[in-house]
């Protein structure tokens, strides 16, 4: 890539010098095309001549004929060359778009990938890389066309006549002069701008109202929201119809003009062609050619709507494309140890915002430290920064004594294993699903399946192992998808584990199943657990409590219950949470 | 949906302006087409021995007259048409609003609602958007081939018909390239499904792939569906165009056929050379409309796939409602229901309960024994298949919804908040509820303990969704919502106080106010919360296979049991890798 720093046109023309040489044979065969989707108002011309002629050669015009079906075979083959050429570069330029983007996202922190709804990056991948294809396939071509042709048939005509040439072009220079004043007039502009404001009105409303729908409905409320809904409907359809009052008379003007090209040319080759001024060949030939050529450059005119829209779309594909690459230089000799260690970290994802401050704290080798704090105290972000879903601004992150940037991303991921909520199935069989491409035998698979406490129900499915998951295959309940995730987890053996604990929790009917599956997993491992419920913690080697950020206190339970505030108030609200019954 | 009863069904909304739209593109259509007219009557005038000087200047001022006529014309053609179209998709969309608000809670349930608000945001714009601009032309291409047709059969029967006959022999070749891009256009349709499901897989679990190494493996995969999808689209491109094209060479090669007849009638002077003129230089206009149809046709068709989805919803089923009846008591009945969400999978047979009024009941059972289906089906979300609900006594087929509304109140895991104040989103539950009523509700909620660590207090804004909330604290709020409401029937979900485990001692006070007097129905996980319900019902497959309170059930040593010791066991659970501890509390 050369420097994606580029916007507007100049991008879209770089993004299709992609395919360069394609794309001027692709021109080079629409400008042939055009040429020749002339020769039936050359035929026309000619045998129009020839009627005025007092010897009037059937024969030749037959062969003209002949050569005329020709030349309408050859214009529509050198259509679809031109097409075939445009549309192979546009489809090649957008499968490279893709697999490139795809590709930088897989080299990006995690962190931001997953700051993106994944509906978000799909929308990119898949609409707004999409649009590009008009660009390449239609605009360039259609413009290549569009503009040169008029041209060369304006400067032939110049040469047989240059005044009528020149009045021919009255109505395109009149219109191109006269348009632009018109819409970007004051008033004009403010239209626009209050159309574009009550459209924007409009749209946020009827998310709203759609979305709030249920909401209202049970709180009897539908009639005022609906009220609100059709103030917006009715502003967007009256701004609506007042624009179009005001652009109307510009748009009759452009379609009688458009119509009624040949009027100045009618009027003053009459003139001179009385006068003995043009022959009776050139006026028909004027005729015949003077209005045509002005059709393909109002064709440009929308160009420019079209233009903003895919330009909008390579916007929010740049945004990836111009994003930073995460520093995956680090070496790749595996530390020795697996000791964690935080020297003060500090991080923030805006600047400006600190998420932590001055993080201090040390995890052993083979032990559990329990991040814990109010929700938003910064637990959760601690433990995805030793997994560098994100790289810290200041202070040190230390595995076995290493800072963890020098450490290569992928080494990194070898030996840190993590287990979170959302438990993620790919649409593959459920041994694949175990395996995710360890170099792993049947049996390793099968036994940390049934540490996971997945091998029964596993075996209760159509397939077993070999049953696909998702579309057409099975799908399997939330607490069984997360036994699965633990199961790979097991099967990796990392000797450093970042455990949501909130995980165990997500079937409450088999809590018990997950649970013995954590056990098996966490024996002989550094294990960093973010906790929400205390009182699966108590026995932690370190209990490191998070507030605003910073931390408040470290400890094991009993210590903490001695010495911090927060941590027993937390602590005492939990007790009483878990004896609570409705009653 | 077939696009010209889907258009008809857009015209209903605004009849008379179609009428007139009509009316103004045909007279415009006339006078786009006249300047072709006057060229004619000019070229022949030229052809004389000695032309008219009279005639041509006679002629030619008319043009002008017309160029000056159009302008008006043109205008009142655009205004009419564009008009027509913004009041038809005006009425459109406050039909959809209307519709919208008599639809179930279960259409809502089974929508998506950002594909429903796509219905009415973007596929009503693409009717507007699209009709607008096609109207114009395609009604230009229509009224232009039907004048200039008519013209031209007058002059010269034979000549006419035989420009006429590629237009016939055309519509095989259009109907052959349309069956060709649908065929391949489905293919392409297909890979890009699948390079959308395999990019969506990609970034999901972008996480759980790099921390397996995977990175390389699943990006292999990921491109060789975007190759397919390249082979695809290009194939689409490739393989219908030559049939397209074809029709364009058909329409050439009639164009100078005609003109081989004619000359060759010319020579046997049964045509004359005016005539000639006219077929040479109004003829190849003739197919002027076809062109410009094909170019509208792919994009009509993507407005109608639009205005089918539009459409879809319009005509989507009601719930019907027999007797307006307002209940006097709030017990609940169920009476022999059963129920399917697709037609052959019942996933309730024959289910009877009865729910006293002010008792508690608690649905107990694993996931997917139908629990939730319970308390959708109290809301009325879906119609029972079989048997009925009675509320206090009265069927609920027989209740107005806004009736059945006002006599529940929801907690479940969702909550939808308005990027309002955290006031304005409590005063939803009752917007006649005056200051004192709210706070009440606040202070009942546990929502003062964390607006008294705002700056604005309970005016602070939620953001977008409520995106500065946590997810307990959104809870307080749509409980402080349904305390204001004060429903006599309340449904909840006691795993919503879960939700949010560092704040889950303040939603469960909130909840313990809310359920005070009330019918309450309860979907539980946790056993321990539900122990002094008044009646636990216990659900397998849709069935009810024990029921009683929980000393009873526990005695009877069945399925509650069962659940009950399995989580005692699993409420002891500690992290650990202290062997010890670990096993204590297996």
């Amino acid at each position: 890539m050369g420097t994606p720093s580029k916007n507007g046109i100049s991008r879209l023309l770089q993004i299709a010098g992609r395919r360069t040489y394609l794309l001027i044979l692709s021109g080079l065969l629409a400008v042939a095309h055009a040429a020749l989707a002339l020769v039936p108002y050359i035929l026309v011309y000619y045998i129009l001549q020839q009627l005025v002629q007092p010897a009037f050669d059937q024969t030749m015009v037959q062969q003209y004929l002949l050569w005329a079906i020709l030349a309408g075979i050859g214009s529509y083959l050198l259509l679809y060359a031109s097409g075939m050429a445009s549309h192979i570069a546009a489809f090649n330029i957008l499968y490279e778009l893709r697999a490139q983007t795809a590709a930088k996202l897989g080299q990006l922190p995690l962190g931001f990938v997953n700051s993106f709804r994944s509906g978000a990056l799909k929308k990119i991948v898949a609409d707004d890389i999409e649009r590009v294809e008009t660009f390449i396939a239609h605009q360039i071509p259609d413009f290549v066309k569009g503009s040169t042709l008029p041209l060369v048939t304006i400067v032939y005509l110049f040469f047989v006549d240059w005044r009528l040439a020149a009045i021919s072009f009255v109505p395109l220079l009149i219109l191109a002069i006269w348009m632009p004043i018109v819409f970007n007039s004051s008033t004009s502009r403010e239209m626009l701008k209050l159309f574009h404001q009550s459209q924007e009105d409009m749209n946020s409303g009827i998310v709203e109202f759609v979305r709030a729908m249920p909401v209202m409905k049970i709180f009897s409320q539908t009639a005022d929201s609906f009220q609100q809904y059709s103030g917006t409907v009715n502003l967007f359809a009256d701004s609506n119809i007042q624009y179009l009052h005001r652009s109307a008379p510009p748009f009759a003007v452009f379609m009688s003009f458009m119509s009624n090209a040949t009027l100045p040319i009618l009027v003053l080759g009459t003139y001179l062609y009385l006068e003995n001024g043009v022959s009776f060949s050139t006026l028909i030939l004027f005729l015949m050619l003077g209005v045509g050529y002005i059709k393909p450059v109002f064709a440009l005119s929308n160009l420019g709507m079209q233009l903003m829209l895919i330009n909008k779309g390579v916007e929010r594909m740049d945004t990836i494309l111009n994003e930073e690459n995460q520093d995956n230089s680090g070496s790749s000799i595996s530390p020795s140890q697996f000791t964690v260690e935080f020297k003060e970290v500090g991080f923030s994802y805006v600047e400006g915002l600190k998420v932590l401050d001055q993080v201090s704290f040390a995890v052993q080798e083979g032990s559990i430290t329990a991040l814990v704090g109010p929700s938003g105290a910064g637990k959760s972000t601690a433990a995805q920064l030793v997994a560098r879903f994100w790289d810290i601004q200041e202070g040190e992150i230390m595995i076995g004594g290493k800072n963890i940037q020098a450490i290569s991303v992928n080494l990194l991921m070898e030996h840190v294993s993590f287990v979170f909520q959302d438990s993620f199935m790919f649409q593959e069989t459920i041994y694949e699903n175990i395996r995710m491409g360890m170099d792993r035998s049947e049996e390793a698979i099968i036994a940390a399946a049934k540490a996971a406490q997945c091998h029964d129900f596993i075996s209760d499915l159509p397939q077993g192992y070999q049953t696909r998951f998702g579309a057409f295959g099975v799908h399997l309940s939330g607490g069984e998808q997360q036994r699965i995730q633990l199961a790979r987890a097991i099967l990796k053996d990392a000797p450093i584990l970042i455990l949501d604990e909130a995980t165990a929790f997500s079937d409450p009917e088999n809590e018990h199943l997950i649970q013995q599956a954590f056990g098996k997993l966490i024996q002989n491992k550094t294990v960093i657990v973010i906790a929400h419920r205390l009182s699966t913690i108590t026995q932690a080697n370190q209990i490191v409590v998070f507030n605003k950020g910073r931390i408040e206190a470290k400890g094991t339970h009993e210590q903490l219950l001695n010495q911090s505030n927060l941590y027993t108030q937390m602590w005492n609200a939990h007790i009483r949470a878990k004896e609570y019954t409705i009653s | 949906m077939n696009m010209i009863s889907n258009i008809r069904y857009a015209f209903r909304f605004d009849q008379s302006g179609i009428r007139k739209a009509f009316l103004w593109e045909f007279l415009h259509g006339i006078l786009i087409a006249a300047p072709s007219g006057i060229l004619l009557i000019i070229i022949w005038e030229l052809f004389k021995e000695s032309p008219d000087l009279n005639t041509i200047w006679i002629t030619l001022a008319v043009m002008g007259g017309l160029f000056l006529l159009q302008l008006y014309v043109a205008q009142k053609a655009m205004i009419s048409s564009n008009e027509a179209t913004y009041e038809m998709s005006r009425r459109i969309r406050l039909a959809l609003g209307n519709k919208l608000q008599r639809l179930s809670l279960g259409y809502y349930k089974k929508r998506d609602p950002g594909e429903l608000a796509a219905v009415v945001l973007q596929d009503v714009a693409n009717f507007e958007n699209i009709f607008g601009h096609s109207v114009t032309n395609i009604a230009n291409a229509v009224f232009g081939t039907l004048i200039l047709s008519s013209f031209l059969l007058w002059l010269n029967w034979t000549l006419g018909l035989s420009l006429l006959a590629a237009l016939v022999l055309a519509i095989p070749l259009i109907q052959l390239s349309k069956w060709l891009v649908e065929k391949y256009g489905s293919k392409t349709i297909a890979a890009r499904n699948t390079t959308g499901a395999r990019f969506l897989e990609y970034v999901q679990g972008i996480q759980h792939i790099k921390s397996y190494g995977m990175t390389g493996a699943r990006f292999q995969s990921l491109k060789q569906a975007l190759s397919d999808l390249r082979r695809e689209s290009i194939r689409t491109e490739a393989i219908p165009g030559p049939f397209i094209l074809t029709v364009g060479v058909l329409l050439e090669v009639c164009f100078v056929l005609m003109i081989w007849l004619a000359l060759y009638m010319l020579s046997q002077s049964t045509l004359t050379i005016p005539v000639l003129i006219a077929f040479l230089i109004l003829g190849y206009r003739l197919y002027e409309p076809l062109k410009i149809l094909m170019v509208e046709y792919p994009i009509l068709s993507y407005m109608n796939l639009s205005l089918s989805r539009v459409i879809s919803v319009l005509e989507a089923e009601e719930q019907t409602i027999g007797q307006d009846l307002v209940p006097s008591s709030f017990g609940i009945e169920f009476d022999q229901v059963s129920f399917s969400y697709v037609e052959e999978r019942q996933v309730m047979n024959q289910l009877s309960f009865t729910a006293a009024m002010g008792t508690m009941t608690a649905l107990v059972g694993p996931s997917g024994s139908g629990k939730t289906t319970i308390t959708s089906l109290i809301a009325r979300f879906w119609d029972v298949s079989e048997g009925v609900i009675r509320i206090g006594g009265i069927p609920l087929t027989d209740m107005a919804a806004a009736t059945a509304y006002t006599l529940i109140s929801e907690v479940f895991q969702e909550v939808y908040l308005f990027d309002d104040s955290i006031y304005n989103n409590i005063l939803i539950g009752n917007p006649l509820a005056d200051e004192k009523q709210v706070l009440e509700a606040a202070k009942k909620a546990q929502i003062m303990e964390f607006t008294d660590d705002l700056p604005d207090g309970l005016d602070s804004l939620v953001g977008e969704g409520g995106s500065k909330l946590s997810g307990g604290q959104k809870q307080r709020i749509s409980i402080a919502r349904a305390l204001l409401k004060d429903a006599p029937i309340i449904l909840l979900d006691e795993a919503t106080a879960s939700l949010d485990p560092e704040n889950e001692i303040y939603i469960q006070q909130a909840i313990q106010e809310l359920v005070r007097d009330k019918t309450v129905i309860v979907i539980a996980h946790k056993l321990a919360t539900i122990q002094q319900a008044d009646q636990i019902l216990v659900l397998d497959k849709g069935h009810i296979v024990e029921s009683g309170t929980h000393d009873v059930l526990l005695d009877q040593k069945g399925l509650y049991a069962r659940l009950w010791h399995t989580q005692q066991q699993a409420s002891g659970w500690k992290i650990t890798t202290n062997k010890k501890i670990a096993e204590a509390a297996d």
